[in-house]
């Protein structure tokens, strides 16, 4: 019961997150946006990582660093701004909805060059997440 | 077509936009798993992928960053730092949740969050955009295409 009162509280966040960028964004270009928006939370995350786990940060070495810098580029610089830039532009209900597909994404490459196999499931999800974004995108 | 496309450019760029969001945060999972299986705890990457995100935006904002700070007014920048909390929060919860309870349990559970924006939306901010049938529709059947995934691949 507790997880899924903190996934569900998870959940809270990363909506209230798309509201308030929505709202934001009327008046702040989306670079500068979510620019402010990583600061905030990284010195939020950072404050709490170094009290928890601070000596962490000095063993990761060079080949975990090169890892984290990719991870990086593709959450941030990638996934927010172009998260922000949907927000923005066709709004939170059909951006957030197209990006909570992203675990498709991850199941092709998982597919592809982890060499998963595909199940009933897989394929049922898959042609769930295809028709609900076509819905979403066939909208006027 | 190409009028067409002339027509619904803002939509067509929307839309493109969150696709390539997420095809970013779909691939960050698969390298995430990997650092957080060989080389750093959530936390500590979370942290550093967080400050490394900032620097490519840093360039990319520079040339408008002192005209924005002057001109965009206060209402906005708190929203803005709020989205931030929000998004931290939510990643926070997550990791939390994990260690609680299986992954097949929790990534369902927490990707049901389209569905809160909904209600978040039609509560707080009606008048800013159009709620009809299909989004709420869509957002189920994408929150449960994503459910059977994560189930599939469990």
């Amino acid at each position: 019961m507790t997880g899924i009162l903190l996934a569900l509280s998870a959940a809270l966040g990363f909506a209230a997150s798309a509201v308030f960028a929505r709202v934001a964004l009327r008046q702040i270009r989306v670079t500068t946006g979510t620019l402010f928006s990583l600061v905030v939370g990284a010195a939020v995350v950072l404050v709490i990582a170094v009290a928890l786990h601070p000596s962490e940060f000095v063993q990761i070495g060079i080949i975990g660093f090169l890892w984290i810098l990719l991870y990086s580029f593709l959450n941030f610089p990638v996934g927010r701004l172009f998260n922000f830039t949907g927000v923005q532009l066709v709004g939170a209900s059909r951006a957030s909805t197209i990006i909570s597909a992203s675990p498709l994404f991850t199941m092709v490459l998982a597919i592809s060059i982890g060499g998963e196999s595909v199940n009933l499931p897989i394929v049922l999800g898959t042609l769930a997440v295809i028709a609900g974004c076509g819905l979403i995108v066939s909208q006027r | 077509m190409k009028v067409w496309l002339q027509a619904n450019r803002t939509i067509v760029l929307g839309y493109g936009a969150s696709l390539i969001s997420a095809a970013g945060y779909g691939t960050g999972a698969v390298v995430g798993r990997k650092i957080v299986d060989d080389y750093a705890s959530p936390l500590v990457a979370t942290a550093m992928a967080l400050v490394l995100g900032s620097l490519p935006l840093l360039l990319l904002s520079q040339r408008h960053i002192a005209n924005e700070i002057d001109n965009v007014p206060r209402r906005a920048w708190v929203m803005m730092a709020l989205a931030g909390l929000a998004s931290a929060w939510g990643v926070a919860f997550m990791f939390l949740a994990v260690a609680e309870a299986p992954v097949v349990l929790v990534a369902p559970i927490g990707g049901v969050y389209p569905l809160f924006v909904i209600i978040l939306m039609y509560l707080f901010l009606k008048r800013s955009e159009r709620i009809t049938w299909q989004t709420i529709l869509g957002a189920v059947l994408v929150v449960g295409g994503v459910a059977a995934i994560t189930v599939g691949r469990e």
